[in-house]
């Protein structure tokens, strides 16, 4: 049951009473998650509860789709099965979108929850429910490409394929050729985010996401045709995953990729500077079988997103090529 | 001037900042400049202020500062800060200044175009001889009323259903610090504070810590 501190209630009151909005309030700077709206379509895991859907016959072979960040959300992921020359991906394979731990609309949590082991455990569950007994085919887009490279790692005999989009690295030590992430102190972005904290504070989550969703349209993402869109970024999970457990730790999710029998896709685009064509070309070696198709005209995002439907055709021709049950 | 005159002067010109404490000897009117890292990553200030002596050797010091962030600035984003500061406690060299101002900030972006209402309240509890100073340095800075208005963009790739209009109270900012300077000539101050700031639980973006230089003028 919700309880409300009397302070925090009081204060709701007097707001109320001048008509003033409360910005911790879900569905007013950011929409609600599924623990406020019942209506959202989710999965309970064992100790936290994420947004999902799936599109297709759950017969159909199962593809389990990560998407980036750490923190964002699956949104943008959606044109891979929207129809291309008439045709979509989910006529003939079972689709799983789901929001990460403490992303897009799933549940939040404090950072003490928010764990690569978490993660991991997570996604066996994910991939247990809906491919019981069965392998499954990972589909992960830069950060999500590091998670299905994580459970490759613990699990190479569960997969059928893989498609990694532009993933980040796989060990600690791949040099990067450039910085991923823009963090010029100052850089016009982050000077207007930095600023926009005096305006709203970090201090819950609803208020940390709705400060970190300014940065979405900001210059960062300039090299972009066009902007991918979120539902809402998980601000505690971008800023102790990501920041804190993937660039500043020394992980190592490689020693089995060679494991993997089946061959494995990179997606790259034609315009990425950092994660691109020259990058995973130091990552396909550690797969036994992997290759590269890079995107015309693409960049980090493009490639599932502005670029989607020249992407959908090369996942085609790659799923169609694999052993699938 | 009259008080009257240097009250709307303090509101309409942008305070000084923090300094040694002001004397007659040293000029009633301040105008001052600083540079730091303030709320961004640079940000420039300019001030002015003006000293009312009051009997009992009491000095009411009104003040008003405009702040611009300068990491390819523009006109949207900016604060507004006046308001007045008192010797709350004097003890010969050892005095407990207090500053209550009104802050008014703005912020536009691609996102957001945002006003906010709200109050700083300071203190700087030290020691204050005649031509220097150090002292501590606690401020809370409380956004009491913000109103946000989001582009089409947002509401396009972000959140459409996102609220438009006046929110309670959304941001605060706590600062625990140091401030030392001098007058190293009779009528030029130079200053440096610095500290630990903090904006929420969840505010890792950068580290906590705010860093200023400035200069006033006494006349």
């Amino acid at each position: 049951m919700l309880t409300v501190p009397r302070p925090r209630l009081a204060l709701l009151g007097a707001l109320a009473l001048i008509g003033c909005l409360d910005p911790a309030q879900p569905g007013n700077l950011v929409p609600a998650t599924v623990l406020d709206d019942p209506e959202l379509p989710a999965l309970e895991l064992a100790d936290t509860r994420v947004h999902l859907e799936t599109f297709g016959d759950p017969d159909d072979p199962v593809i389990v789709v990560l998407h980036g960040g750490p923190g964002n959300d699956y949104r943008y992921l959606l044109r891979l099965i929207e129809p291309v020359e008439g045709e979509s991906l989910a006529d003939d394979y079972f689709w799983v979108f789901w929001d990460q731990r403490g992303a897009g609309l799933s549940e939040r949590h404090g950072l003490e929850a928010l764990t690569l082991d978490a993660y991991l455990s997570d996604l066996e569950q994910v991939v247990d429910h809906f491919a019981a007994g069965r392998q499954v085919v990972l589909l992960g887009h830069s950060w999500g490409g590091q998670y299905a490279g994580m459970y490759m790692n613990a699990h190479p005999e569960r997969i059928a394929g893989a498609v990694l989009a532009e993933p980040g690295r796989l060990r600690w030590d791949i040099p990067e050729l450039a910085a991923d992430f823009d963090f010029d102190y100052f850089a016009e972005h982050l000077g207007d985010l930095l600023w926009a904290r005096q305006f709203v504070s970090m201090q819950d989550h609803a208020r940390a996401d709705y400060v970190t969703s300014l940065l979405l349209l900001e210059d960062t993402n300039a090299r972009l045709e066009e902007p991918s869109p979120n539902w809402r970024v998980g601000a505690a999970v971008l800023l102790e995953l990501y920041l804190e457990q993937i660039e500043g730790a020394r992980f190592d999710w490689t020693p089995r990729l060679g494991e993997v029998e089946a061959e494995v896709l990179f997606i790259t685009g034609a315009l990425s500077v950092d994660l691109g064509t020259e990058f995973q070309g130091q990552q396909t070696p550690l797969f036994a079988d992997a290759r590269i198709v890079e995107i015309a005209d693409a960049g980090h995002t493009d490639i599932v997103w502005a670029r989607a439907e020249a992407t959908v055709p090369v996942v085609r021709d790659y799923l169609e090529g694999l052993e699938l049950e | 001037m009259s008080a009257l005159a240097s009250l709307v002067m303090a509101a309409v010109l942008a305070g000084a900042g923090p300094g040694q404490r002001p004397s007659p000897d040293s000029g009633a009117n301040v105008v001052g400049t600083e540079v730091g890292v303030d709320g961004t990553t640079l940000a420039w200030s300019l001030g002015y202020a003006r000293a009312l002596f009051l009997p009992g050797e009491r000095t009411l010091l009104l003040a008003t500062r405009f702040t611009l962030p300068m990491t390819q600035p523009d006109m949207g984003d900016w604060r507004w800060a006046a308001g007045a500061r008192v010797d709350a406690l004097a003890l010969g060299r050892f005095a407990w200044p207090v500053e209550l101002d009104l802050v008014v900030r703005g912020l536009s972006n691609r996102s957001v175009d945002a006003l906010g209402l709200g109050t700083e309240l300071i203190t700087a509890p030290g020691w204050y001889p005649k031509r220097w100073f150090v002292a501590a340095e606690l401020s809370w800075d409380q956004q009491w009323g913000t109103h946000l208005e989001h582009g089409a963009d947002y509401r396009r790739y972000v959140y459409e259903d996102v609220q438009d209009g006046w929110y309670g109270p959304t941001g605060f900012t706590m600062r625990y610090g140091a401030r030392v300077g001098g007058l190293p000539w009779r009528h030029m101050e130079l200053w440096v504070r610095g500290g630990y700031e903090q904006h929420g639980r969840f505010d890792q973006l950068a580290p906590p810590l705010y860093a200023i230089a400035g200069v006033n003028f006494r006349f």
